[in-house]
């Protein structure tokens, strides 16, 4: 605002025309209402951490949602959470804890005056956002393509039941435990499966585990009052459930003794531990909570994803700020590059050809943006950008919140992906 | 922050601000002219005027709605064969006004009104400072609850108008859940435009966690010289306490929000049985925003009339450590009785009853702030003035407020008392009779020195009777309608309760009346008021210590703050009608100590 001159056109005498937007009108990044650049600083970082609280406290609100729901129905994120790739997860956790490396780097180079590094910094931050954009892009496509979306687009929800038939439902169950866990994940049964030529599944089950459990199918396909007394038998939370618990001693059958001809001894040896839950072993009510999982896997990770855009926009806006006229010249084109990018990455989610368009568009006009601005760069002074050892507050408050970016996703990654 | 935090090299703090001689006519109203320079301001006073076009904007719309009900209940409307048809409409309708009511007045007017209005006004003038730490965040918190309010109370008026005249705006359906959003009414059973409703109301959360961001920061950082943490005006220390719930509270609601707007479009199950989620999960979410909530109301009424009763009984503050750290205790204790919402949803018997033991803990810190204020009156120079009115009202109707709490809080009582009039009538009593009373002692106090304009003193304390006869027939009868069995929140009631729904209804258009009063002599005062002098009650808190309306940069020179009830030396001068502060006077009744 520009007070000095409405005042001195009025009656005030003025010791210093900067009076009024700084404490000794020097130093263009205090504002008017601060006396000490110390004191601006503390206050911004203050109010950075009450920010951060509140994220905090409104992503502690939804792993709370997440700790009820686990503790009520522990075999539905067992059985489920095989469905989603940790192999993925793990490699965009790398990718992130990265990015803070480059991130937390970054405010080093702006306090030490290192105005490039600063910048390279800053872009490779922003790179590792894309790089976990992208891979969890490819993560949502591949839920989406195995019909595990969120809503009633996923295979286990109850529209969906309703609208294939039990029997077309238990196929394309029984296809999905097939086509996409890895046979580790699918334990002894899938191995099983696989070895007896795949559509005798249930017989299998049915042969390897003994009566006792053909039993408790039984059970499950019948009214919910049989499922209550299998139900017993699969509150185990270790991820292994007995059949055979509840039944008299003489009929229990150790699962380790079971393995099928055709199976490896190892896997056979490591049977008891290893033994993960199969669909047809899912109590009636968790089969049909199935898709809740989903839910909250998106939920979890999209509100997440969110987050991590609005950390890059501005970790983009500090970036324009570090560097000087020159290089905007650079940065503004490639913002722009940036929608175009995200367009793709909205392409590879949903597989809707149409954004290619619009993507292709966008990336191109930024393109012939580049080269424009190139062949004008040389008339363009040379700048350093904002930032100093005197003043980085920006740099420092936005890489605060990618860490807490970051640090969201290394609680969501072992609560999603790797449960036992 | 890196390991060098401690040797950030900065330059020399500054120098003591420069003394200048400032035009005495200007102030932050005439300071800069045009739409532009009030829409794109950075200035705290600005803002808080703003603020305050638009929260009493909401209270107007909310009074309205109640207005409205409350006529709807004047007499049954009884469903008997012939008139379903009429019937089923009317209930409906009193679903959307009551919803209306509630929702609009506890989000956008109860909510905000006091720290937005007058503690972005006071906050920064009672530190002395020229602004609060942020603001441009000050601005933003500002259009986001002006984009918040807009589209929720756009949201609510369209299921209105869909239920009444059968106008189907692009709002949809509305809310009828009444303001709790309980599920399943708002997710597999709802009938209204549940997702955008919720998105107002978060959008309203941002703006309120953003100023308590704001106002922490700028208590931490921007004291003055002479103000230590326990040398801070008791409005200070109110607001810091709100400031904290807004903070730790605000964010569990925004998740709520976010979950129940996914469960109501996607299905997500969380709060759904029927998918292995657990609806009173939703309850304890809520709850746990909206009981803390219910402090983020009261607690700046309580700082508002700690510094009236001061102004006005001419005497020191009793207890001042105690007000203060007992607005701290509130906030704390108010963080963990959550549950005394859900004594009949359900709940284990244990945990009803920790819940009801730490409820009544809740009114130990509420009953100090009030015997305190009982002993600041005491042998005072007590000058009923109007805001002095509405705080002695704020102290009588606190008092009920908080004792039938008690009730509510006793298990067996609450399982008879839950989901009656009583309960209606207990939280009318502290949120409306108690935050309005303060909201309304705070801006007729502080009024001269917004608008450097004196209200008229007659018309004053004509209104604020008519104001408290009014509420204590609207409300005080339904503490009897509810103990005798009248449920909350039905269109109609049998015949036995028309008398005392025909009270509760007189008594609403009473104070109707006593606010429209207090509306146009408001008015007045802006357009033909006295001129204010700089310190109409002689208090010694900071604020008082610049020209009526403030300047642009709100000091002259930094003031250094001391003891802000210390009201010794402030003489009343007749000829300006204005409070000087005399040294001299002050020296010798501080030695005659």
């Amino acid at each position: 605002m520009s007070n000095a001159e409405t005042n001195v056109a009025g009656t005030a005498l003025l010791d210093d025309p900067h009076a009024e937007h700084g404490g000794n009108g020097h130093d263009p990044n205090l504002a008017h209402h601060f006396d000490t650049p110390e004191q601006q600083y503390t206050s911004a970082k203050l109010g950075m951490w009450i920010f951060l609280g509140t994220e905090l406290l409104m992503f502690g609100g939804l792993f709370c949602a997440y700790s009820v729901y686990r503790h009520n129905h522990p075999e539905v994120f067992v059985y489920a959470h095989k469905f989603l790739d940790k192999w993925l997860g793990a490699v965009n956790t790398v990718v992130l804890i990265t990015s803070s490396l480059t991130m937390a780097w970054a405010v080093r180079a702006s306090q030490m005056n290192k105005s490039r590094l600063l910048t390279v910094l800053l872009i490779l931050t922003i790179i590792g956002g894309y790089g976990f954009l992208g891979i969890k892009s490819i993560e949502y496509h591949q839920k989406y393509e195995h019909g595990l979306w969120f809503g009633g687009s996923n295979i286990f929800s109850e529209s969906y039941i309703e609208k294939v038939g039990p029997k077309e439902f238990e196929k394309s169950v029984e296809h999905l435990e097939h086509t996409t866990m890895e046979p580790s994940h699918a334990g002894g049964e899938a191995h099983a499966g696989e070895a007896r030529g795949g559509d005798a599944h249930s017989e299998v089950i049915g042969q390897a585990n003994g009566e006792a459990h053909g039993e408790a199918v039984a059970g499950h396909e019948a009214v919910a009052g049989a499922a209550a007394t299998s139900q017993p038998t699969l509150k185990t939370a270790a991820g292994f459930s007995d059949p055979n618990a509840g039944l008299p001693d003489e009929a229990k059958i150790k699962p380790s003794f079971e393995s099928p001809a055709g199976l490896a001894p190892e896997v056979a040896a490591a049977d008891p531990h290893h033994h993960h839950l199969s669909f047809e072993e899912l109590a009636l009510r968790d089969k049909k909570n199935l898709a809740t999982f989903f839910n909250i896997y998106f939920f979890m990770t999209g509100l997440h994803g969110v987050h991590v855009v609005v950390g890059m926009s501005l970790i983009y806006w500090v970036l324009l700020r570090s560097v000087g006229p020159r290089g905007r010249l650079y940065v503004w084109p490639l913002g722009l590059a940036s929608v175009g990018v995200f367009l793709l990455y909205l392409i590879i989610i949903t597989h809707y050809m149409m954004l290619a368009v619009w993507g292709g568009a966008v990336l191109l006009f930024s393109l012939l943006w580049l080269v424009r601005n190139l062949t004008i760069a040389n008339s363009v002074e040379e700048g350093h950008g904002e930032f100093s050892r005197d003043y980085f507050t920006p740099v420092d408050l936005v890489g605060l919140y990618w860490h807490l970016v970051d640090l969201i996703w290394i609680f969501l990654f072992p609560l999603l992906y790797l449960i036992h | 922050m890196s390991a060098d935090a401690g040797t950030i090299p900065y330059k020399e703090p500054g120098m003591p601000r420069p003394q200048h001689v400032v035009d005495l006519h200007d102030n932050y109203l005439n300071h800069s002219k045009g739409i532009k320079s009030w829409l794109l301001t950075l200035d705290h006073k600005r803002i808080g005027i703003m603020y305050m076009v638009g929260i009493l904007s909401a209270f107007f719309l909310g009074g309205l709605f109640a207005i409205l009900l409350r006529t709807m209940l004047w007499s049954p409307v009884v469903m008997v064969p012939g008139n379903e048809q009429i019937a089923s409409s009317s209930y409906r309708l009193y679903n959307h006004f009551f919803t209306l009511h509630g929702a609009v007045m506890v989000f956008m007017f109860i909510i905000p009104a006091i720290p937005a209005i007058l503690g972005n006004f006071i906050l920064p003038l009672q530190l002395g400072a020229k602004d609060v730490a942020f603001p441009r965040l000050n601005l933003l918190s500002l259009y986001l609850y002006a984009t918040g309010a807009l589209f929720f109370s756009f949201i609510l008026l369209s299921g209105v108008l869909h239920a009444a005249f059968n106008i189907t705006l692009p709002g949809g359906f509305g809310l009828d859940t009444g303001w709790t959003f309980y599920t399943p009414y708002s997710s597999s059973k709802a009938q209204g435009n549940v997702v955008a409703a919720t998105l107002g109301a978060f959008v309203l959360g941002f703006s309120s966690i953003l100023t308590g961001v704001n106002f922490i920061a700028s208590i931490h950082t921007l004291r003055p010289k002479g103000m230590t943490w326990f040398r801070m005006p008791l409005f200070l220390w109110a607001l810091y306490a709100t400031s904290i719930i807004q903070i730790l509270a605000t964010p569990v609601l925004a998740i709520t929000l976010l979950l129940l707007a996914a469960e109501r479009s996607i299905g997500i199950g969380i709060f759904d049985p029927a998918m292995g989620g657990d609806p009173v999960l939703f309850q304890h979410f809520f709850w746990f925003y909206s009981h803390p909530a219910v402090y983020i109301m009261i607690l700046p009424a309580m700082g508002v009339i700690s510094e009236v009763i001061v102004a006005f009984s001419r005497k020191h503050v009793f207890g001042y450590n105690f007000i203060a750290l007992s607005s701290i205790a509130i906030a704390l204790l108010g963080f963990l009785v959550w549950g005394h919402h859900m004594f009949v949803s359900g709940q284990s018997p244990l945990a009803n009853v920790i819940f009801s033991l730490l409820t009544f803990s809740v009114a130990i810190p509420s009953a100090v702030k009030v015997f305190n204020w009982l002993a600041t009156l005491y042998k005072g120079d007590i000058r009923l003035k109007t805001p002095m009115l509405y705080a002695l009202g704020f102290m009588m109707l606190f008092t009920i407020g908080g004792l039938t709490g008690l009730f509510l809080g006793a298990l067996a009582v609450d399982v008879h008392l839950t989901n009656t009039y009583f309960i209606v009538a207990h939280f009318h009593y502290v949120m409306m009779g108690s935050m309005l009373f303060a909201f309304l002692a705070g801006m007729y106090y502080w009024w001269p020195k917004m608008f450097g304009k004196m209200y008229n003193e007659t018309v004053g304390v004509i209104a604020s009777i008519i104001v408290f006869v009014g509420f204590n027939t609207a409300f005080f009868p339904q503490f009897i309608a509810g103990s005798l069995g009248m449920p909350r929140r039905y269109a109609s009631y049998p015949i036995q309760f028309v008398g005392y729904h025909r009270a509760s209804t007189i008594g609403a258009y009473t104070m109707g009346l006593g606010l429209v009063l207090v509306g146009l002599n408001w008015a007045h005062a802006l357009l033909r008021g006295k001129k204010a002098p700089s310190n109409p009650w002689g208090s010694n808190t900071l604020e008082w210590r610049t020209p009526s309306p403030p300047p642009h940069d709100n000091f002259p020179d930094a003031p250094v703050a001391n003891d802000p009830y210390d009201l010794h030396g402030w003489e009343y001068d007749k000829a300006t009608e204005n409070w000087v502060y005399n040294e001299h006077a002050a020296g010798a009744t501080a030695g005659s100590h």
